[in-house]
């Protein structure tokens, strides 16, 4: 009783290649149902990618009027050779190694959770989209107060709970503005994991659980053997997902801190908003963004070879 | 008066089948406009064709409600169309500079001053030297708020959309209950009243300023200002970082913070919070534009009443700010013309001679304008409010007060997006007011030339 | 409301299908599982609940330490200056907003809605070809689907302004529904495609496959069973149009819901009690949606695998 059974049932995984003219017409198929998205990713996204990749080696003018000078990796030496740059590297892997864990463990958690029976469980799982639907910006501007030292809840919160024992003031300490942009964002995006972990626990067959039960399966082994082997396909999405998420963060850190307070929550994002937008040095800004997504790419690559590896254990 | 949604639904009509079309053939123009989009595409415009208007306005989201009136209202005087778009303030600079660097055509825009002179040299905006009036306009400004507007070499680069003068509001109860008989008239008095007001017990964290880090830059020169220190010379060198009197403003800087005496929480609050501490009466001293005392009086707290305004210090200088209204790109001489009649409408006088676009502002939220006459007018003497000392502002604005000609330099905004990050160290006390020094020189040469992160 | 309202004695007591709940648990078990529940609720709803108590309160009551998460008096005050632009004072306007924020609520929806319906039109049936009829190349294509998230769109937004100012796209909802699908389009796809997965096989090869019955089976058979999982990537394809503030920021005048919201805070004034008012306003139409599906997600699951 175990993961062999999930996945026996769950598919026959990938159709083994198969020949003859059906066959040949099946692939057809595929392929036709899937151009319509392809052409518009590549007509909205690798186009406009493209242009960024090549802004990237050039001295583009503010205004827009040209390319510009073509000046090679120039920029991009200027971006890694600022310590400014590396420290903020830095900021954006810590930040994007607690929001992956947070809010991974804790979609998970709420889902399995309210894949239970108990009463309420349909107000609950309302509440899980209410985090989802609130903006991004708006959710930064609404932690920057909640989290406040002198009118904010969360202290009146963690004072009654004992945990302070005095009001502080989180978003001035490097150490906590950091964790609490995390943890704000967590806030949004461990519902969107909880969202998509539910609907994929929703189509595990209860006849697996029953089974595992009646051979004796605890709670731990079959969470282990049942609901998270089920559930891999979609833990490997959500985790990318999240790595994604975590390293293009914007909107929260920009409403809550501005990347401060110094540089303690300067995300590479912010500093790639204050080249586009700001200063409007659209060759440096191109070239951090083409950084920024190169190291999206390696996180969301690695995570997939993670839990792909831990499969075949 | 046309709203923002009658245009809307006038100008698409919703999802017809017209705009479906034009939709999705959008997709394919996009491709096939793959390599134009490499030039971006910075069409000029027709020029010298028969110009029908209308005029396009941007302007960030301040009561928009009154930006629609009171273009309305010249709209019917003047017979010329106006279409007002609204964009929030957060992201503004972002969404215009955007969108003129793709192209687009905006005939009167609201700009940051720190913005102004970088649009003029990007050719999104343009000089107003030739237009008719505009010395009379120049002529009528504060003497002290003329290089905001005026370039060393004699460009007119922008009219005023509305000007502040940073000042200190104080709880004068407070003061008196501590012991003391007037408001601080150096830095150094400053903190030493702040110690007294909270040693009295009567606050903890007396003295509250917008220190975030976008705004660390206002308060750089208004403390440098209050000192009596030169920032930078005509050429845009740091000078400053010769004054030795320099690293003593950013050793009062951090005692100030480091002493508790700002609240910890300084870093990130808003003037809404900081305006509430000052009428609550968690805080003595509130240091930021003139016009939040509007802010602290209509929030109607216990203290409301006993906040007053003086100059951040007695002698020397404060920083005089102001946003600006600025003209696009456009060589149509009868756009032009129409333009620039909204523009003094709006920036300076209406057609009979009074500043009543300025009044209508300054009764909404106590913001001013940079000219001497504004002051005097008696409809603005009787829009503002009577806790406004209005001949001691006027004062400031003329005499107490210097706009920083560089701040609106091309190379500016790169250097203000640094000053957050370094004052932000030194409040933390990560690095040593000498260390600030060096770091702010340097960041000014940086954005000087090449620029960097 | 009796949908939500936890403890209803209306909500008849559900069929309990067969197992999941039919058993017996343990005490400790259901204790647990009560104990999370409250732990969850209190995560998702302080925050919120904060939001709608400072709308309901005065700046003054703001001001109390500790915060007052039970006010001792409310007041509407906030909703009533937003709704009809009379502020009391004569100086703290936030005025004509709530003229506006009608206005960009419906467009918001309209964006959101019509995103919803063309991914999931493009999104299902390339989900389902990507998991049913593999082809050469297709392994590649979910990669680089998952990849093309990498994009941080912030950079990329310069060249969709030009492409809809030549178009005349600019502030209108067209301009939204086209570049969003650069967020919305990929995450479709890789959610979709990941649920037809899970999906068994047999399903379709039963109903008889040839040429133009592929269609069929996908909407006849697969469909009705696959529900859930799409009902939730529309809930999660809504959502991420309904928040989305910096496109809407640049291409368009405040159209939508996020970018009028943040107008609260200019250089001139700040007001929280009013921005947390407007807030929730803003977001009880995505809340009653989403409350709306909410059910429906719990009676197709009620339909999985019985039939």
């Amino acid at each position: 009783m175990s993961t062999t059974t999930v996945r026996a049932s769950r598919r026959a995984d990938t159709p083994a290649v198969r020949v003859g003219p059906l066959a040949r017409a099946a692939r057809r198929f595929g392929v036709r149902m899937v151009a319509p998205s392809a052409l518009l990713l590549v007509v909205l996204l690798a186009i406009p990618s493209l242009l960024t990749v090549a802004y990237s080696v050039h001295k583009v003018p503010s205004n827009g009027a040209s390319l510009g000078e073509f000046v090679g990796f120039d920029n991009f030496a200027v971006v890694l050779s600022s310590p400014v740059f590396w420290s903020s590297m830095r900021t954006t892997l810590i930040f994007s190694a607690g929001f992956v864990v947070l809010s991974t463990v804790i979609g998970l958690a709420t889902a399995v959770l309210l894949n239970q029976e108990f009463v309420g469980r349909s107000f609950a799982r309302a509440l899980l989209i209410v985090p989802w639907a609130m903006p991004w910006l708006v959710l930064g501007i609404l932690w920057r107060w909640y989290a406040d030292g002198s009118v904010g809840g969360l202290n009146s919160l963690l004072l009654t709970l004992g945990v302070i024992d005095d009001y502080q003031e989180f978003l001035a300490d490097p150490t906590s503005a950091l964790l609490l942009t995390i943890v704000a964002a967590v806030w949004r995006q461990a519902s969107f994991a909880g969202i998509l972990f539910l609907s994929g626990l929703q189509t595990l067959p209860a006849e697996l659980n029953e089974a595992a039960e009646l051979d004796g399966a605890g709670i731990w082994g079959r969470f282990l053997h049942i609901t998270l082997a089920w559930l891999r396909p979609v833990l490997i999405t959500v985790t990318v997902l999240n790595v994604i998420y975590a390293f293009l963060q914007f909107d929260v850190i920009f409403a809550m801190t501005q990347g401060g307070p110094g540089d303690a929550t300067q995300v590479l994002s912010i500093l790639i908003y204050r080249q586009l937008f700001v200063v409007t040095n659209i060759g440096l800004g191109s070239a951090l963004a083409v950084v920024l997504g190169g190291l999206a790419l390696v996180g969301g690559l690695v995570t997939v070879k993670l839990l792909y590896s831990s499969e075949s254990r | 008066m046309r709203s923002n949604a009658t245009q809307r639904s006038q100008r698409l009509p919703a999802l017809g089948r017209r705009a479906f079309l034009k939709a999705s053939g959008g997709g394919l123009l996009l491709a096939a406009a793959g390599p134009a989009l490499l030039s971006a595409c910075g069409s000029g415009g027709g020029s010298q064709e028969a110009w029908e208007g209308p005029i396009s306005m941007l302007g960030w989201d301040f009561q928009p409600d009154m930006i629609k009136q009171l273009v309305a209202d010249w709209s019917a005087e003047s017979g010329h169309e106006v279409d007002v778009a609204i964009l929030p303030n957060v992201g503004y600079s972002a969404a215009i500079q955007t969108r003129l660097r793709g192209g687009d055509k905006i005939d009167l825009f609201y700009n940051f001053a720190y913005n102004s002179r970088k649009f003029v040299e990007e050719g999104w905006a343009s000089t107003l030297n030739d237009l008719p009036g505009i010395d009379d306009l120049v002529a009528d400004l504060f003497e002290s708020s003329r290089e905001r507007h005026v370039t060393p070499e004699g460009d007119i680069i922008s009219v005023p959309y509305f000007s502040a003068v940073h000042t200190l509001h104080y709880n004068e109860r407070m003061l008196q209950e501590a012991g003391l008989s007037a408001p601080p008239t150096t830095l150094q008095e400053t903190y030493e009243q702040s110690k007294a007001i909270a040693d009295a017990g009567l606050v903890s964290s007396p003295y509250v300023a917008y220190w975030v880090k976008e705004f660390c830059e206002e308060y750089l020169h208004t403390y440098l200002l209050a000192e009596g220190i030169t920032a930078f010379d005509d050429d845009g060198n740091p000078v400053f970082a010769d004054d030795p009197k320099t690293e003593g403003v950013f050793e009062w800087w951090q005692t100030m913070y480091r002493e508790g005496l700002a609240p910890a929480s300084v870093l990130n609050d808003d003037p809404g919070k900081l305006s509430n501490e000052m009428a609550q009466g968690n805080a003595a001293f509130f240091v930021l534009h003139h016009y939040f005392l509007t802010s602290i009086r209509d929030l109607a707290g216990p203290e409301s009443e006993n906040v007053l305004l003086a100059p951040v210090t007695a002698q020397n200088h404060t920083l005089q700010i102001g946003e600006v209204l600025q003209m696009g790109a456009n060589d149509n001489e009868e756009a032009r013309a129409a333009i620039w009649e909204l523009m003094k409408y709006y920036g300076w006088k209406d057609g009979e001679g009074r500043y009543s676009v300025f009044t209508e502002w300054a009764k909404a939220a106590g913001l001013a304008a940079p000219y001497p006459g504004f002051f005097t007018d008696p409809d603005v003497v009787e829009a503002f409010p009577d806790y406004y000392d209005l001949s001691q502002l006027s004062q400031i604005f003329d005499t107490g007060s210097k706009v920083v000609p560089a701040r609106t330099s091309a190379w500016y905004p790169d250097f203000q997006a640094k000053v957050g990050d370094v004052v932000h160290a030194l409040l933390l006390g990560e690095i040593t007011p000498k260390d600030t020094v060096a770091q702010l020189a340097d960041a000014a040469t940086s954005a000087q030339g090449s620029g960097g992160l | 409301m009796t949908v939500s309202s936890p403890a209803a004695p209306a909500s008849r007591p559900r069929p309990v299908r067969n197992s999941r709940g039919g058993r017996r648990r343990r005490p400790l078990v259901t204790v647990v599982i009560y104990l999370g529940a409250v732990v969850f609720a209190l995560w998702v709803l302080l925050p919120v609940w904060y939001l709608l108590v400072s709308s309901l309160i005065t700046p003054a009551q703001l001001g109390v330490r500790p915060f007052p998460m039970v006010p001792s008096s409310i007041t509407l005050d906030n909703y009533v200056s937003l709704l009809t632009g009379s502020t009391g004072g004569d100086a703290f306007g936030s005025t004509d907003v709530g003229a506006r924020l009608v206005p960009a609520i419906g467009q918001s929806f309209l964006v959101s809605t019509v995103l919803v319906v063309l991914n999931l039109l493009l999104a299902g049936i390339a989900g389902y070809a990507l998991s049913r009829y593999p082809f050469r190349g297709s392994r590649t294509f979910e990669l680089t689907i998952i990849a093309s998230r990498v994009v941080p769109a912030i950079a990329i937004v310069g060249p969709f302004f030009v492409a809809f100012r030549v178009l005349e796209l600019l502030d209108t909802p067209w301009a939204l529904i086209i570049s969003y699908n650069v967020f919305t389009l990929p995450l479709a796809i890789m959610v979709l495609k990941n649920y037809f997965d899970q999906l068994p096989h047999e399903i379709e090869e039963a109903a008889s496959i040839d040429g133009a019955g592929r269609l069929r089976a996908l909407a006849v058979v697969v469909l009705p069973i696959a529900k859930p999982g799409i009902v939730a990537s529309g809930v999660l394809i809504f959502l991420e149009a309904w928040s989305e503030f910096f496109y809407s920021l640049v291409l368009t005048n405040q159209l939508t819901v996020p970018p009028l919201l943040v107008g609260f805070q200019s250089v001139q004034q700040f007001n929280w009690n009013s921005l947390a008012a407007a807030t929730v306003l803003a977001m009880i139409p995505p809340v009653l949606l989403v409350l709306a599906f909410q059910r429906h997600v719990v009676s197709a699951l009620a339909a999985g695998y019985d039939k």
